[in-house]
């Protein structure tokens, strides 16, 4: 194989070239916020499910809660308290985890 | 006291990869922005179309970090997907290299847009220089032209982007060179001074 006959050509030709420069902060910014779009299109079907699953499980445990509520003596303040008590933390976990999922942008 | 070693192109896929909201890939970008946008422009020779594809490279970059397998420099991937995305827009266009010509509007767009970037007058006649001296060249030698020099990869990385032989690229390299010396020969006289 025949080596480079014009190593000097070769040479400046490359040095000429990496002086013209086409950094430009602009270009980076742009790039940046069509990838920060481009996310937001693909994120917002799988976040719409993600949260109403949440809306739906904050449901359940709610309609969970008011039957063992129901359960509970009042008088005697006997029955699935404990459960009750459990129920309403994992409700409100649940209703949080849910408005975070709204929140993302 | 010594700084410490800047990030390698791999080092800042990986943490791309684990932190996409982190700076990693914002530096990636602004490291090979312009040796990806001359690149594009040496195989298009329309700069808006070349950067609007240099766009549309890093978001497809950016969406398939995940499949970049370091089996190659991060720098030489870039290139395959810049390569990659103006094949498909050619044929989607029909824009082939020989059509590819700029119009004189577009002509003085380069020189508007290579004023922002370049202080250097000479830099700005010599970039349209370049440009037309390029459109000397075969298909095959501007490619191998545009992967050695604007994109800087090695013959080795060029034959692999390109799926060439070693050799032919070689071979492309010195006819091209010998064409660009001849058209740029005035450079050439002036820069030996």
């Amino acid at each position: 194989m025949e080596d480079n006959p014009n190593p000097v050509f070769d040479l400046w030709l490359k040095d000429q070239i990496a002086l013209i420069q086409l950094d430009d902060s602009k270009f980076t910014q742009q790039v940046l916020n069509k990838i920060q779009a481009s996310e937001l299109e693909t994120a917002t079907p799988t976040d719409r499910w993600t949260n109403g699953s949440w809306m739906l499980c904050v449901a359940m445990l709610g309609s969970i809660l008011a039957q063992y509520l129901a359960q509970i003596d009042t008088n005697t303040f006997t029955g699935p308290v404990a459960e009750s008590l459990m129920l309403l933390i994992a409700m409100l976990w649940a209703a949080w985890q849910c408005q975070l999922t709204s929140e993302q942008p | 006291m010594t700084c410490p070693p800047s990030p390698t192109d791999e080092d800042l896929v990986r943490m791309a990869r684990l932190e996409p909201q982190s700076k990693a890939f914002a530096l990636l970008i602004q490291r090979h922005q312009s040796r990806l946008r001359l690149y594009l422009r040496s195989l298009c020779g329309n700069n808006a179309f070349a950067d609007e594809l240099a766009q549309e490279t890093l978001l497809k970059v950016h969406r398939s970090l995940s499949q970049f397998k370091f089996e190659s420099s991060y720098k030489t991937w870039l290139m395959t997907v810049a390569r990659n995305t103006f094949l498909d827009q050619a044929r989607l266009a029909s824009y082939t290299h020989n059509i590819a010509i700029r119009t004189p509007a577009e002509e003085q767009g380069l020189e508007k847009a290579d004023e922002s970037a370049s202080s250097s007058e000479n830099m700005q006649i010599f970039t349209i220089d370049l440009n037309k001296a390029m459109k000397s060249l075969s298909q095959a030698e501007r490619e191998v032209i545009a992967h050695c020099y604007f994109a800087d990869l090695s013959m080795d990385e060029t034959a692999r982007v390109l799926n060439m032989p070693l050799g032919t690229v070689k071979t492309h390299s010195n006819r091209a060179l010998m064409k660009l010396r001849s058209e740029l020969q005035a450079w050439k006289i002036n820069d030996s001074h």
